[in-house]
């Protein structure tokens, strides 16, 4: 177990709810997973006849936490706005902020989100902001009084993986304090269990699933790797070295007094 | 004469009106969404009270699938 936020949550996998073939496939998926937190997001109604109820009736049936997106923000102002519409539907104060800067690659206005941060954590949210790798913008989140980052692996959507480790390192190894959650760019469950296997607090994913052959097989798969990276992250990873060591002692080996005499 | 917009859909009326009363004359007196006017927030406790402006823009938003 650990703490997301004051809840307990035993999952470090958080799942999003876009883009499956079906709401059935989708549920079933979010159970495979096991998580405890998934995303969701606003729209406007087409309709007055129940639009959108459906959805939310299957999420409600699956007692996880939800956490609402600022998803297609883009500036602060907005981002409020969509939080404050978030709280009320969903009566939660977790608001996942985006607010995207570029269109080709959907990568966050880092001005952006650090003004829409601060107007949200006065009007007490927990904010939970999409951001990049960047060490100062990460730094400039927590001063405005985010608890929890969310540095993206490689664009939304791309599936490439984390393409700058050094950077993500770094920002684990300089703010040892802050729940850091992998958001955006995971493609397979080896990516997630790296990005466990490097300290990371939790792996937010959801195309890598979504748009997986088999959903809920793919939920399982990386409901396995989350939990192998994390147990592997707590076990101590052993120091790369350069020079091979034999496993095996070599000492009384057969035969090594004769290679030793160079016979 | 009122002009509001709903979800962009133009409406037009002759006499004033609150948000409360637009909602319930477009079949949205109860429902699981939320509300902006000229992109500020609208609780709902406010929406009997909000006396409708002429070009007020309301959107009306509910929960869909996110990443």
């Amino acid at each position: 177990m650990w703490i997301l936020s004051g809840k307990e949550i035993s999952s470090r996998l958080l799942l999003g709810t876009a883009q499956y073939p079906s709401l059935q496939i989708m549920q079933d998926a979010i159970r495979e997973s096991c998580t405890n937190v998934v995303t969701v997001s606003l729209r406007r109604q087409i309709s007055a006849e129940n639009a959108g109820r459906n959805f939310w009736d299957y999420i409600k049936s699956l007692n996880c936490h939800v956490l609402p997106n600022t998803a297609g923000c883009r500036n602060a102002e907005d981002a409020v706005t969509t939080a404050e519409m978030a709280r009320e539907i969903f009566h939660t104060n977790w608001i996942k902020l985006e607010v995207i800067g570029d269109d080709y690659n959907l990568q966050p206005d880092p001005f952006g989100l650090v003004k829409a941060a601060e107007m949200l954590v006065k009007k007490g949210f927990e904010v939970f902001p999409y951001c990049t790798d960047d060490f100062v913008l990460c730094q400039r989140l927590l001063d405005a009084g985010c608890k929890i980052l969310m540095p993206w692996a490689a664009p939304i959507g791309s599936g490439k993986g984390i393409l700058n480790p050094y950077a993500l390192e770094t920002l684990r190894a300089r703010l040892p304090d802050a729940t850091l959650i992998i958001d955006a760019g995971i493609g397979k469950p080896s990516h997630a269990a790296q990005a466990m296997e490097m300290g990371f607090d939790a792996v937010l994913l959801n195309t890598a699933v979504s748009l997986a052959k088999n959903p809920p097989k793919m939920a399982a798969a990386f409901r396995d790797a989350v939990r192998a990276g994390r147990a592997g992250y707590e076990a101590g990873i052993m120091q790369e070295r350069n020079m091979a060591q034999p496993s095996t002692p070599v000492i009384d080996t057969p035969f090594w007094h004769l290679q030793e005499a160079g016979k | 004469m009122l002009t509001i917009y709903l979800n962009s859909k133009k409406l037009t009326f002759t006499t004033t009106i609150t948000l409360d009363e637009i909602l319930q004359n477009n079949g949205y007196a109860a429902g699981h969404f939320a509300i902006a006017i000229n992109r500020q927030f609208i609780p709902r406790a406010s929406y009997a009270a909000r006396q409708l402006q002429d070009g007020d823009q309301i959107d009306i938003v509910t929960p869909m699938q996110g990443g």
